[in-house]
């Protein structure tokens, strides 16, 4: 800004003398809470990606979890079948899957667990929070996530599989391999996901 | 409109004489008393002078700031203040209207907007005290999927708009800081797959590479499965640009300039039901030979023992109604378990894939634009599958001939003997 004087900027930035009856700046990069309030009157996610990828500088790890907490919550739970309630759980789930790839800043490191959760729940963007998890930068710590989904119970099991074999490369499909040879698969739709790969690839 | 101010020290140009005396209404004052050394009066010609001086609040009866002007012989005082036994009046300079906090305010036409059509946003500052000065800082708008696109410096910006979202600018009044802010709707593009998505039986052929009619009776798929990937329902099975949808980029320089967005999308749902090419007409002939009732039935039908397959052996050598039934119930089955629900899975709005993608927009590129499709596009497939593999009830036997190729023989199973895997699976 040209010509402002230097208290004035900083006062401004400071938000100093600011009157009670004045609003602050609409995208507060503060708290879990004010964005959470922001995705569930506005959609919007209010800047908690640059935060989470610490994109300014340093955060405190307590906030990045509090904030990853609050997208994951409403990720979950946020109710509503309209397309605008939808789209309010992607845009808490995209948030947090996006945090986890090589976009800007620092990847963090928190995102895996939290999509896994995500995943693992009754939420109509679980799908999409499995699938996530094969683009994260961790590449390590997805396919173990995706190990654990496809043998547990969780009726996402079998699209873990899937995700296994197609998704993460030849590691991804030697270890849907070792699933079906000793045979840990325990959903039903996950194991016959398992024999149609074999009959596929004529795994022995 | 939202504004906060910045109350600091503001020179002041005030009027002055010496001498007189001032007659006006009291005035409520708590704030510091200005270092005045000069009197003021309306009688007798006044000398300017410049102070420094605090904003103080006026009680009741006070003026509008704004309305403040340099004293003339005649005018009417309208506050007082007290110092060191002198009585002043409190009047404004024209040159200087600290005290004047504009309101500032914006407005964003049309809004809502139409999708892709162009809005227009502007400052406006009223009033501006004479002589003021005024500053812009840079636009801001901020949507979802934690967009930012930088604005002019300017008191107006407009451009295309494809998102919904906030604009904001810092402007600079004299010393007094404001943000102004607007929402910005944009009218969503009515798009929806719901009536484009479908279903039917399969053509002989179609989709049998992705079930294993040894074990399956029937199956329901999408009509792009594969063997590596046989429980498609979606096309593509496999997304990517240009493949399921176009990307496109807003290219002017308004509040959406450089976002990424979905142009178009082609991506689609066909399902198909199918029985396995072991009970179709289609299917692989066997030898006429073992039971002698459903060989000779054959040879007086064709007259000739060739090789037949099941369908033309209980439906032409003998008519088995035990086959007709198992038919019916495996084309129904299909569509009435698998794809009717899968259908209208579909058409709900957390697995209409057109729907989900009409919103998806980012800053960082096509490659982004295609994970975000993408989480999408796996987000509704995997409502679509659990809608779609319910099973209910229990294993379904029909009496009927198959070829035991292990005995070489027809039998009518189902009575007298178990099928295979205790029954059909569909």
């Amino acid at each position: 800004m040209k010509y402002l004087g230097f208290n004035v900027r900083l006062a401004l930035l400071l938000g100093v003398l600011v009157t009670p009856a004045a609003a602050q700046r609409p995208f507060p990069d503060t708290s879990a809470a004010e964005i959470a309030l922001l995705l569930r009157t506005k959609g919007m996610s209010g800047g908690a990606l640059k935060i989470l990828m610490q994109e300014h500088g340093p955060q405190p790890k307590g906030k990045l979890d509090a904030i990853a907490d609050t997208l994951t919550e409403i990720a979950i739970s946020y109710p509503g079948d309209s397309i605008r309630s939808v789209n309010v759980r992607y845009e808490a789930l995209q948030t947090l899957a996006a945090s986890g790839r090589r976009l800007r800043g620092i990847p963090y490191t928190g995102a895996a667990e939290r999509l896994a959760q995500i995943a693992l729940s009754g939420s109509s963007v679980r799908g999409g929070a499995l699938y996530a998890l094969t683009l994260i930068v961790d590449r390590g710590r997805a396919l173990q996530l995706l190990r654990q989904v496809a043998t547990s119970r969780n009726a996402i099991a079998y699209a873990a599989v899937g995700h296994l074999a197609r998704d993460m490369g030849a590691e991804g499909l030697a270890l849907a391999r070792q699933l079906y040879l000793q045979d840990s698969a325990r959903e039903p739709n996950a194991r016959e996901e398992l024999e149609r790969m074999a009959r596929y690839y004529k795994w022995q | 409109m939202r504004w906060h101010r910045v109350g600091l020290p503001a020179l002041a140009l005030l009027t002055s004489c010496v001498g007189g005396e001032i007659s006006s209404p009291k005035v409520t004052n708590k704030a510091p008393v200005p270092n005045i050394d000069q009197l003021f009066c309306r009688n007798k010609p006044c000398d300017p002078i410049q102070i420094d001086w605090q904003p103080i609040v006026l009680g009741t009866g006070g003026v509008d700031p704004c309305d403040w002007q340099e004293l003339r012989a005649g005018d009417t005082v309208q506050g007082q203040l007290s110092t060191r036994g002198i009585r002043i009046a409190l009047i404004k300079s024209t040159n200087r209207a600290s005290e004047c906090v504009p309101n500032v305010s914006m407005a964003c036409t049309p809004n809502p907007v139409a999708w892709g059509e162009t809005v227009e946003c502007t400052v406006s500052i009223n009033p501006i005290p004479p002589g003021a000065f005024v500053d812009f800082g840079q636009w801001h708008f901020h949507g979802p999927g934690d967009v930012e696109v930088e604005g002019p410096a300017n008191y107006t910006w407009s451009g295309k708009m494809i998102v919904s979202g906030f604009v904001d600018i810092q402007v600079i009044v004299d010393n007094w800081g404001f943000w102004a802010y607007s929402e910005i709707n944009v009218n969503r593009r009515t798009w929806s797959w719901a009536n484009e998505i479908g279903g039917r039986r399969g053509n002989p052929g179609e989709i049998d590479q992705c079930f294993d009619t040894e074990t399956t009776a029937a199956m329901m798929e999408g009509q792009s499965c594969t063997s590596s990937n046989p429980g498609a329902l979606f096309t593509p099975t496999v997304l990517s640009n240009e493949s399921g949808y176009s990307s496109a980029r807003v290219q002017d320089y308004g509040p959406n300039s450089g976002l990424w967005y979905l142009g178009s999308a082609t991506a689609t749902m066909q399902l198909r039901s199918q029985i396995a090419r072991n009970y179709r007409a289609d299917g692989d002939p066997h030898p006429m030979v073992g039971e002698s009732a459903i060989v000779n039935s054959c040879v007086d039908h064709f007259g000739n023992a060739n090789s037949r397959n099941t369908h033309v052996v209980n439906t032409e050598c003998q008519t088995i109604q035990g086959f007709l039934d198992f038919i019916d119930f495996a084309w129904n089955h299909e569509e009435a378990t698998h794809m009717s629900p899968a259908l209208a899975e579909g058409r709900k709005p957390a697995s209409d894939v057109h729907l989900l993608w009409e919103s998806v927009v980012v800053q960082e590129g096509p490659e982004e634009l295609l994970n975000r499709a993408s989480i999408k596009y796996t987000g509704a497939d995997d409502n679509v599958q659990r809608a779609a593999k319910t099973h209910t009830g229990d294993t379904v036997f029909f009496s009927f001939r198959r070829f035991l190729s292990n005995a070489n023989l027809w039998p009518l199973l189902g009575e007298q003997w178990h099928l295979v895997n205790t029954g059909f699976r569909f």
